[in-house]
């Protein structure tokens, strides 16, 4: 099990070097930048507790991958692929839960854990043929194939969209709407292959145009139903859901343009940062979207040969 | 008439194409042929603005690039989507409406299965029903005929005469030198980077034998029969 935690620490540290970024300065980032960004956001937000459930729920998934557990179970034995998994899956949630139980958030410690605990078991994307039915058009390709591969999250995101009406707690509620416009987020950190860019006739800013408007679009179908919920069943928190909602789509938008700013590569790290930045600051979105835009069309002008 | 000027394409120190020089007329298939690595792709994305080059390239159409059909050796799908998803994605991004796509499917293909539970030559079939539902006036089309069964590959060939016939340019490259004997008006030969000569259909059997011995003579010096 040693070796195998060790292959991993070297695939992440290639992929950091890869990337030109220290791994020393991320782990220095993590051990001292984690318990003060954690203060500053439960501070901030009444929702952060759920928030980091919600968070290493999401990671936690990307563990399960099919691909991954696939793999891992034709190397080792039951016990051992088990083993792994429990210890991968509790080392990643460890900060979350230690974090929470700290600071007297024992519900969603325990609730970290055990989504840890179970996820061992689970290995989504089973191979299902069957193609789902979805209310999205053909060139919204990023939500059928994300929908199709991730409808449970947003089955989690309603099913706490109900537990904040029964429990009356609208903070889960928000954390309900969140999980929907994170998972939609997800989706654009697929890339498609260059042919799907080189294919359209429109102008580079129009096709980003066109794909904010659907995405933002496609988004609220799939945050409808949370927020219908919310907003019947806490009418006076109406105006907040809907400030999460718009403040949710402007981040949506961001990812895509970061997304075609760097394609055909994967989302650089420095705007990653950039939008992560605008977590505490919300208003600097909009600053990052013009940057962002302008990036863009630029980098996809540069994709198709005219 | 599409014509290229002096195309050079360079991937690192590698220079792949060497001065291209050629012209592409409406109504006339042209086939390329060349040795693997030989830069047939490399010419092909070039002319369909899939990568950057140096020398120009001029026609009447403008962007050359929107009125483009392009098959590629290996066509690029998005997982999770079905055929018929995938055909719309296509038609969307050149702002065509739909066809009926039942009788669009000259292949017979299982439109509403997932393209990636498709054998290679079914994703071949469904790329070039793509491709020919674009109504484009350029057919670029990357070894069109690798992956097909027997019935399929005549269907090709029937095809690119049907396209010839329409007044379209059509660009075709293959391993399988009877198909394009038997669909083109003229062959390239592609060789280290340039298109040392261009072949007419009068001389195409004399063309298939010269590649044949010179295979054969290469394969007896080095297995030293």
């Amino acid at each position: 099990m040693t070796s195998y935690f060790k292959i991993q620490f070297q695939l992440f540290r290639r992929e950091l070097l890869a990337r030109a970024i220290s791994p020393r300065l991320i782990v220095l980032i993590v051990i001292f930048g984690f318990v003060p960004f954690s203060n500053y956001l439960f501070k901030t937000y009444a929702i952060a507790g759920w928030l980091y459930i919600a968070i290493p729920f999401v990671l936690l998934v990307q563990l399960s991958a099919q691909k991954r557990t696939k793999f891992y179970k034709s190397i080792f034995n039951a016990d051992r692929y088990r083993q792994i998994r429990l210890t991968e899956n509790l080392l990643l949630c460890a900060p979350f839960a230690i974090y929470l139980a700290i600071n007297g958030y024992y519900l969603q410690a325990i609730i970290t854990i055990i989504l840890s605990i179970a996820l061992v078991f689970i290995s989504y994307r089973k191979p299902i043929n069957v193609a789902l039915p979805t209310p999205f058009k053909a060139n919204s390709f990023e939500f059928i194939r994300g929908f199709r591969r991730t409808f449970f999250l947003h089955l989690f995101g309603y099913a706490l969209a109900f537990a904040a009406i029964y429990s009356k707690n609208p903070n889960l509620g928000i954390a309900g709407i969140l999980i929907s416009i994170l998972t939609c987020m997800g989706y654009f950190y697929y890339r498609e292959p260059s042919f799907f860019i080189w294919i359209n006739v429109a102008p580079a800013d129009q096709f980003l145009y066109n794909k904010i408007i659907m995405s933002c679009v496609n988004a609220i179908l799939l945050v409808l139903p949370s927020f219908t919920i919310l907003a019947v069943g806490f009418l006076n928190y109406f105006d907040v859901f809907l400030f999460v909602l718009f403040l949710g789509l402007a981040f949506l938008s961001a990812v895509i343009l970061a997304k075609y700013t760097s394609f055909p590569n994967e989302i650089t790290i420095p705007n990653s940062i950039l939008i992560m930045c605008c977590i505490p600051l919300p208003p600097l979105i909009l600053i990052v979207l013009y940057i962002l835009n302008k990036k863009a069309i630029a980098n996809i002008n540069s994709l198709v040969n005219d | 008439m599409i014509r290229l000027h002096h195309i050079e394409k360079q991937y690192g120190t590698a220079k792949v194409l060497k001065g291209i020089n050629a012209e592409f007329e409406a109504g006339h298939v042209y086939g390329i042929v060349g040795k693997n690595g030989a830069g047939k792709t490399t010419l092909f994305n070039c002319i369909a603005g899939l990568t950057s080059y140096s020398g120009t390239i001029k026609s009447p159409y403008s962007p050359l690039r929107t009125h483009i059909a392009y098959l590629q050796t290996e066509p690029p799908f998005i997982d999770k989507l079905t055929a018929k998803e995938y055909l719309k994605l296509t038609l969307i991004g050149r702002a065509l409406p739909f066809p009926n796509f039942e009788a669009s499917n000259i292949f017979d293909l299982p439109l509403n299965k997932f393209v990636e539970t498709y054998s290679t030559g079914m994703k071949k079939k469904l790329a070039l029903t793509g491709a020919i539902l674009l109504k484009s006036d350029v057919y670029i089309l990357d070894e069109p005929f690798n992956g097909l069964d027997i019935e399929s590959s005549f269907n090709v060939t029937a095809l690119l005469n049907h396209l010839k016939e329409k007044g379209k340019t059509v660009l075709v490259s293959s391993h399988i030198f009877s198909t394009l004997q038997e669909s083109c008006d003229t062959i390239g030969i592609l060789e280290d980077g340039c298109i040392t000569r261009w072949v007419p259909k009068t001389d195409f059997a004399a063309l298939g034998d010269e590649l044949k011995k010179q295979a054969t003579i290469n394969l007896h010096k080095r297995l030293d029969l």
